[in-house]
């Protein structure tokens, strides 16, 4: 644990105390969700299949586009962090206590893969059904080249420094050599031997000095970018392999984003207070979608974007209270009670 | 037939009159000495401080879990004041403004915690995960929101933070709350007392400077209220107040205000039905006084006994008084008989307790009430000996003190019927013709036909209207506005509390103990029956979240129990969480918030939590239902629909028993039972045909409903036989008894003090009902027995 504000606990005691003792206590509302728990990642498998996991080791899949949904057996009560399909057969599941699972019908039946740790694992990405990458807490990087028979432990070592308790939130897979891994006070870091050894990448998003700077807490790759995303509507990206990185400017400053995804130009980010924004030339510009105010309540922190068969681009955002939107052509259908669906914005 | 017993008894309880009246100023030395000594026992009546608590009943499957969360920690008391906007929403600048006037008006009263007033105003800060870390500022900002956009930033920070929505600011966006925390009154009392800070400290022994103390915060609150109202409501603002102190505020004020003109008003009622009846100061004297002394008598044996009065129950003793009044109405309605038959009035006097039941009716009477000793919910059982003291003291005033002061008084006029008496004769002939010949048939047939729609009323029983809070002030009265308000628009008062016990000491810091908890809650938000449910893994997974750079895939439990005992113990370190878990980690309770009260929807709340319990055991935890509003009140309807059923058979047995015993004849036995079932069948009929359903409230008034019928019921049948015309007259005078019975009883229909409201409509209009069933059925049911 990285206690970075200990005065926040009593505020927080405080808080949880007033509401429980209040006459009429309060907090958010977990609008009826049919699948009630947090919701920590999605992916969309294929055309029709999707897949979103969350706390106490759900899974949730769909085979019909997203419109009826059933809860597949994982095995484990850990929180599922992380899914990820680099086809529409072979996917990946990261978690708790270095839970690793592997599905190869497309998410349908899940199997167990050794991990050989128990840290929390709070990120999976796979750029092939061989080469993937996991990190998570404690500095923990695990690689593999075979699909995850074998996961090898890659020591977040520079040739200068060991960085201990370094919290990597995200990575990516930028090719089968190539990773890049961000997390704790915006540091980012790069491999380019398989996790041999690694690069941290100055960026302004860190200020060494102070020793503070501004949480990644999701990374991606996509058409030869990568695209980052964090603390106060941060955003940034390396169109150089994480060399070297641009931060933009979202134009908001208050909402975190926890999580983001790109399909060539068009782009989503979504974080904390149900903020959604979009943009649809490469990060340049971005605006801000309209979300019903129910998901102004939740946290959205799982998102996963592809186009499908007709071109269009489909994917599925995942938060807290088991919020959950489906994204077709670019549009986003919040759901709650399996039956009501909400169109917002297009 | 045969009444020879019942004479002999009758002769016998003569004898006792013949003998009082020549002792009697010894009998009223004695009768003085008792009462200045019962006077003096008023002093020790003990009013219990938590309504509630004695309402709930003592077996209930929930009391233990009730217990268990009371010990974990007491709920602060709150006023809550809610803003109304008509139009829009909360979020502009005139509504703020309010909020801020309202806020910094609480903040300056001292009864008041600062640090635990909550409004969009002060106590919510908005918390942000920044490069620089968590940082805290007031959720309207540094600067007053001022433009749409800056009211659109509020919204969203509203909307996520834990006291946002549903909690300060309604669903809908159209209400705000701003909820003070009110200090522990009686030690702060106690605290000035000490320091001698006011005159009162002086002169006062510190209970009764505490008691003084807290009075002069009700009406201190009631006029910060009304001031509040008057200078902030305007054409596009209401405000509404409610909370557990200003209930008991509004309870003090309308007990001071209303209970003097109610009784007032009653004694007025009293007094002038009986006079116009018998024509004469004289005969309403007689029966108030006895009226008086039973009530007097009544309390003075419960301040001797230390058995502890409900005040919520304040006028079991007045309503109990009117069957006193009844019972010496009807000895003065036989002694104006007797007096224009008997020679001298010392031989009317000894002629009319000879012939007129009235010993007989006030021991059916109380026997009746003692049904209500066998109830489950202690507040019934309180009263049934309250009952019992009753009984002692009535039969006391009515049939031996009454005989002296009706020798005292002078002789009413030799002088046979009356004007109104004449009215209600009329009434009984008209009621009574169809007791003749074939109507019999029909009558019978009706009777049959109302006692089996009584009976499916019972086993159907419709209990409600026993929710602690609106059950004690009419719906509209500000206060229950207010409360209502709060359940329709924010996450609400109605709290079902489930007690959870590890099955290990300690067994909480078991993170899938935490989680099964949280799961629980999961269960309740996804089934769409909740509308907030609340546990310790809340609370975890927020400090985790906060902990972990505010990524929200921490929102979890740790999986570890090391890492869930460090966490556990961090976020409990500074207190305040007792409530939600206890220091040994071994008790917690899971708090849910539901949107009805109504008996059936809190029935199915309990039901869905109970199959949850059952479908998903676990090996760590024990769920119990028992704790907050909701489990309170399904409690005592619970205990309602038990003690109903329960007390009506015993006191319908009791009425069968001793109608046996003073008619000597199980038939006319029967005959009196079947007639006040009737009658409490009919008034069951009723109030479920205006959807009214049976509280507690209505438990003793319908058993001493019940006592009205066997009083009306025994006196028809001994005095008539019950049938042909020797029954008018008497039938008459029932008619009036029962007229005078609901006209008494009439003023405290109108109170605000809805429990107190409630009770006396039941037993009034259950009066009336079984006076009129008694004119209509015994003797028809009589006659047909003696045609046989």
């Amino acid at each position: 644990m990285n206690p970075r504000n200990p005065s926040f606990i009593p505020a927080a005691v405080l808080l949880a105390a007033l509401l429980v003792t209040a006459i009429a206590p309060g907090a958010i509302r977990a609008d009826s969700a049919l699948i009630g728990g947090s919701l920590f990642a999605s992916a969309v498998v294929s055309d029709t299949a999707y897949i979103m996991v969350g706390d106490r080791g759900k899974i949730f899949f769909s085979n019909d586009g997203a419109k009826t949904w059933e809860e597949i057996e994982s095995g484990t009560r850990f929180a599922l962090s992380s899914v990820c399909f680099p086809d529409d057969r072979n996917g990946w599941i990261a978690g708790q206590m270095g839970t690793l699972l592997h599905s190869q019908d497309g998410g349908k039946t899940w199997q167990a893969q050794s991990s050989g740790v128990d840290a929390y694992l709070l990120d999976v990405d796979f750029l092939d059904p061989l080469h993937g990458v996991v990190v998570g807490r404690d500095t923990t990087v695990l690689t593999t080249s075979d699909g995850g028979a074998t996961w090898n432990q890659s020591p977040l070592k520079t040739s200068a420094d060991l960085f201990d308790d370094v919290a990597l939130f995200a990575a990516a897979m930028i090719d089968t050599r190539s990773i890049c891994a961000v997390g704790d006070m915006g540091r980012i870091f790069i491999t380019e031997d398989g996790g041999e050894s690694w690069a941290e990448t100055k960026t302004s998003l860190y200020d060494e000095m102070s020793m503070m700077g501004r949480v990644l807490y999701a990374v991606v790759y996509d058409s030869g970018t990568l695209y980052a995303a964090g603390i106060d509507s941060t955003f940034a990206f390396s169109k150089d392999r994480g060399k070297s990185w641009s931060v933009g400017d979202t134009g908001f400053e208050e909402p975190d984003l926890f999580c983001i995804d790109f399909v060539g130009e068009f782009g989503l980010a979504a974080g904390s207070g149900g903020h959604v924004i979009r943009t649809s030339d490469g990060g340049s510009t971005w605006r801000e979608v309209e979300v019903p105010k129910k998901v102004w309540q939740v946290f959205l922190s799982g998102l996963d974007l592809k186009r499908n068969g007709s071109g269009e681009v489909a994917g599925l955002v995942v938060g807290k209270s088991g919020t959950f939107g489906h994204i077709v052509d670019r549009a986003i259908h919040w759901q709650w009670p399996l039956a009501k669906r909400e169109r917002v914005d297009r | 037939m045969t009444h020879t017993n019942g004479e002999e008894q009758v002769r016998g309880l003569a004898r006792v009159v013949s003998l009082v009246l020549r002792f009697r100023a010894v009998v009223l030395i004695l009768f003085l000495a008792m009462t200045g000594f019962l006077c003096l026992q008023l002093a020790h009546i003990e009013i219990a401080e938590d309504p509630t608590e004695a309402m709930v009943p003592s077996g209930h499957r929930f009391v233990p879990a009730l217990r268990a969360i009371d010990e974990m920690g007491q709920m602060s008391e709150s006023l809550i004041g809610i803003v109304q906007v008509k139009e829009g929403s909360v979020y502009n600048t005139e509504t703020v403004k309010k909020i801020e006037r309202m806020t910094r008006e609480l903040m300056g009263v001292e009864e008041f915690i600062p640090r635990k007033i909550l409004s969009l105003y002060t106590g919510m800060n908005h918390y942000e995960n920044t490069a620089e870390g968590l940082m805290g500022e007031p959720i309207l900002g540094r600067i007053t929101p001022e433009t749409k956009e800056d009211f659109r930033a509020v919204e969203r920070r509203v909307a996520v933070n834990p006291f946002g929505v549903g909690h300060v600011v309604s669903y809908d966006g159209t209400a705000t709350m701003i909820m003070a925390g009110i200090a522990d009154l009686d030690l702060k009392a106690e605290t000035l007392y000490k320091q001698g800070v006011d005159k009162e400290s002086a002169t006062l022994s510190m209970e009764q400077y505490k008691k003084w103390r807290i009075d002069k915060f009700h009406q201190a609150l009631l006029r910060l209220v009304d001031t509040l109202k008057a200078k902030e409501e305007d054409e596009n603002h209401i405000l509404y107040f409610t909370g557990d102190r200003l209930l008991a505020a509004e309870l003090t004020s309308m007990a001071r205000e209303q209970v003097p003109v109610a009784a007032g008003a009653m004694m007025l009622v009293m007094l002038g039905l009986l006079a116009g009846y018998f024509k004469s100061f004289r005969g309403a004297l007689v029966p108030i006084f006895a009226f008086a002394l039973s009530v007097l008598w009544g309390l003075g044996f419960l301040g001797a006994s230390k058995i502890v009065l409900n005040p919520m129950a304040f006028l079991f003793p007045l309503l109990l008084g009117v069957l006193s009044l009844i019972c010496s109405a009807m000895a003065m309605k036989e002694y104006d008989g007797k007096n224009a038959e008997e020679e001298s009035k010392l031989q009317a006097i000894v002629a009319t307790y000879r012939s007129a039941p009235v010993a007989a009716s006030v021991v059916i009477a109380g026997l009746v009430c003692l049904a209500m000793l066998a109830a489950g919910v202690p507040m019934i059982r309180e009263l049934g000996w309250f009952g019992l003291f009753w009984a002692v003291g009535t039969f006391v005033v009515v049939v031996l003190i009454c005989p002296v002061l009706m020798s005292l008084l002078p002789r009413p006029g030799r002088t046979k019927g009356d004007r109104a008496g004449g009215m209600f004769e009329a009434l009984a002939k008209g009621l009574t013709r169809v007791a003749r010949g074939s109507g019999r048939v029909g009558i019978s047939l009706l009777l049959a036909l109302t006692l089996v729609a009584g009976l499916v009323c019972v086993w159907k029983l419709e209990v409600g209207d026993n929710v602690p809070g609106p059950a004690y002030v009419r719906s509209s009265h500000p206060w229950t506005q207010g409360f209502d308000v709060m359940a329709e628009r924010f996450n609400g008062p109605h709290g079902f509390l489930v007690h959870v016990k590890a099955i290990e000491e300690g067994g909480l810091l078991n993170p899938e103990a935490i989680n099964q908890m949280g799961d629980f809650s999961t269960y309740l938000n996804a089934k769409g029956l909740v509308r907030l449910s609340l546990a310790f893994d809340w609370v975890v997974k927020l400090a985790r979240m906060a902990l972990m750079d505010g990524n929200p895939k921490w929102w979890t439990v740790p999986a570890s129990q090391q890492d869930m005992e460090g966490l556990s113990r961090l976020v409990t370190f500074s207190g305040g969480l007792n409530v939600m878990v206890d220091e040994s980690f071994s008790e917690a309770t899971v708090a849910s918030f539901f949107a009805e009260r109504e008996t059936d929807r809190i029935d199915e709340y309990a039901s869905a939590m109970q199959t949850y319990f059952d479908n998903y055991p676990s090996e760590y935890i024990r769920f119990n239902l028992g704790g907050g509003l909701l489990a309170k009140a399904k409690a005592i309807n619970d205990g309602t629909r038990d003690d109903y059923r329960k007390t009506m058979f015993l006191a319908l047995v009791t009425v069968f028993l001793v109608g046996l015993v003073v008619t000597r004849s199980a038939p006319l036995g029967l005959i009196v039972t079947l007639s006040v079932a009737a009658g409490q069948a009919l008034t069951l009929l009723l109030m479920t045909v205006v959807g009214w359903p049976v509280s507690l409230a209505a438990v003793p008034a319908a058993v001493v409903g019940v006592g009205f019928g066997a009083v009306f019921g025994i006196y028809l049948v001994r005095q008539t036989g019950g049938t042909g015309s020797a029954s008018i007259a008497p039938a008459g005078g029932i008619l009036f008894l029962g007229t005078l019975a609901f006209a008494s009883m009439a003023p405290w229909f109108f109170i605000g003090m809805k429990f107190q409201s409630d009770m006396a409509i039941v037993l009034g209009v259950t009066a009336l009902l079984q006076a009129i069933v008694a004119v209509m059925f015994i003797p028809a049911l009589a006659g047909a027995f003696q045609k046989n």
